[in-house]
């Protein structure tokens, strides 16, 4: 279960990436679902696994809003598993 | 003691003649340290705080047709720093770039990658292999490949990008004589035990390299050397807290003795400017990648680093003129000063127009000391933003900030030099670009004040012999490439 809500964290963010590659706004849209705010442990990852390159822009975090407690574990900022995929 | 407090010493005082040969427009700076932890984010990286930037025509012999470049970074290293001593950031990207039209984007590139090389040394303890704490367990040199001792040494890559920096052409510059593209990067100059002369030690270390496209070899020097800045620190930031109408010399240069890391590249005019276009615009940056995650459980047996990092290059230091960051740029913007691009040096246009620094020193020496009423500061825009009419402004200059050459100046060896720079009518010095013997805390300081503006009723202070009461000069340093001087040993014995 954890795994795929990292999957799907990731995979959102990509699409951002995406999105913003193609002009379009990255604000908000490495969310969760359920409201406007970005996971951060699963941005952080995203960032890692897949923006790692020497031609890569940065990507702009003023417009988004990090949760410190959403992602495998709602409610809980104690997730010591959150970053296993790229430690 | 308070500045200014020979009033009649000011009004009267000379200086020395403003000789810009040919420059119809006058040039002020404004600030007194160069960049060392010049904003709050960079003091928790030191590593990739670039603190100081020069740019000059070459002055060692038979190399009149260079352009030396050298970016310090890793400012304030107390030599006996040990067992780790002060190596590069290997997640960081150190790069130098060019513009050489004026349009305030950078034509090439100079990025530097810095490699750890570990040789995991070990003694037999009791019939166990246990690996050594220290980074050298016996002596080191005299030649290069002599780090048999070493536990963990640095070499480094360099690249030479045309265009953009991050989607230009990316090529390898390479030793010239080996061929390679991996340099080495001397180890730091820990003890007279460690390495016996460091001097010819670290010389072994400046390579012939060959720039892609570039017919005549250029040279590349990483390493270790002596602070290059002077100044009188802690008493300036302490509110001015000095006479800056005493001797030149009359104080404690308080970082001198301390270290920096110098990255330094000798490169032909040629290979530099584009088409007839004689003036160069240059500065250093560095990158870290955006993210980092640290690791609770470093492994070395099995590669696991204390942290990883990941992510696109993000700009973290920017340095081409002395002292801009540090005086000029309001403190809530230095962090964003250090992450710009010259192109975009129009949101920061207020700071020079308007400075605050001198309006600080007319408040701290309330009746002595008067900003210059000159509003917007049209000097400080060509000094910074466009270089000076008639010596190094482009002819297609877009406003941005960086440090500008005129390539077509010829170099004064280091005795001819005045350490004033344009200010003592030495054009090829600071501000047309920028050579370790100018005295560039003293020069600003006066021009903060006023001296170059011609007119008195605007600048009353035009004439005052500031200074922070330090100084330096070019016969301090070598007349070789890298110039800079050999870094304080760790140890003293």
């Amino acid at each position: 279960m954890k795994n795929m809500m990292k999957i799907k964290y990731v995979s959102l963010f990509v699409a951002s990436v995406l999105l913003s590659a193609c002009g379009g706004s990255n604000s908000n849209s490495t969310t969760s679902v359920d409201d406007d705010t970005t996971d951060f442990n699963s941005f952080v990852v995203g960032l890692i696994q897949n923006q790692t390159s020497d031609t890569a822009e940065p990507v702009d975090i003023n417009n988004l809003v990090f949760e410190f407690e959403a992602g495998a574990n709602p409610g809980v900022n104690e997730d010591e598993t959150a970053f296993d995929a790229i430690l | 003691m308070t500045i200014f407090h020979h009033k009649k010493n000011l009004i009267a005082a000379t200086i020395t003649t403003l000789a810009l040969g040919g420059i119809s427009t006058l040039v002020t700076t404004t600030a007194l340290a160069s960049s060392h932890r010049e904003a709050p984010f960079i003091t928790s990286m030191p590593k990739v705080d670039g603190s100081d930037f020069y740019m000059f025509r070459s002055y060692e012999t038979d190399r009149e047709n260079f352009i030396t470049l050298v970016a310090n970074y890793y400012p304030l290293q107390a030599a006996y720093g040990g067992p780790n001593y002060f190596d590069m950031e290997t997640d960081a990207l150190y790069q130098i770039h060019i513009d050489n039209n004026g349009d305030a984007v950078e034509d090439i590139t100079y990025s530097f990658r810095f490699q750890d090389v570990v040789n995991d040394l070990q003694l037999n303890i009791g019939g166990e292999q246990v690996s050594v704490p220290l980074k050298n367990i016996g002596p080191i040199g005299p030649d290069t490949t002599d780090t048999d001792n070493v536990y963990v040494r640095q070499t480094y890559t360099l690249d030479q990008i045309l265009g953009d920096r991050r989607t230009g052409g990316s090529t390898a510059v390479v030793n010239t004589a080996s061929g390679s593209s991996t340099f080495r990067k001397p180890m730091d100059n820990i003890g007279n035990k460690s390495i016996s002369n460091y001097s010819d030690y670290a010389k072994t270390h400046i390579y012939n390299m060959t720039v892609p496209g570039c017919a005549t070899a250029g040279k590349v020097f990483v390493g270790q050397r002596d602070e290059s800045f002077a100044v009188n620190l802690g008493e300036v930031f302490d509110l001015v807290n000095t006479n800056p109408l005493g001797p030149v010399d009359g104080e404690s240069n308080v970082i001198a003795g301390t270290n920096v890391l110098s990255i330094a590249l000798e490169v032909p005019i040629t290979c530099l400017t584009q088409g007839s276009e004689d003036v160069i615009g240059a500065w250093t940056t560095a990158s870290i990648r955006q993210a980092s995650v640290i690791n609770p459980f470093p492994d070395a047996d099995n590669n696991k680093a204390a942290s990883v990092k990941g992510g696109a290059w993000t700009q973290v230091s920017r340095l081409g003129m002395p002292l801009v960051n540090e005086l000029v740029i309001g403190l809530k913007d230095k962090d964003s000063f250090n992450a710009s691009e010259p192109m975009n040096d129009g949101q920061f246009a207020t700071y020079v127009t308007n400075p605050t620094f001198p309006m600080l020193l007319e408040i701290l020496f309330e009746g002595i000391a008067v900003a210059p009423n000159l509003y917007p500061r049209t000097d400080l825009v060509e000094t910074f933003l466009t270089g000076l009419t008639g010596l190094n402004q482009p002819a297609n200059v877009v406003g941005s900030e960086m440090l500008r050459l005129n390539t077509s100046i010829d170099a004064k060896p280091a005795a001819s030099q005045n350490n004033l720079g344009a200010l003592g009518a030495d054009t090829s010095g600071f501000p047309n670009g920028r050579r370790p013997g100018d005295d560039v805390v003293d020069i600003v300081l006066r021009v903060a004040m006023g001296a170059l503006i011609p007119d008195a009723t605007i600048a009353p202070n035009r004439t005052a012999p500031l200074t922070d009461g330090t100084t330096l000069n070019a016969t301090e340093f070598s007349n070789e490439f890298p110039y800079l001087r050999v870094p304080t040993a760790g140890s003293i014995n």
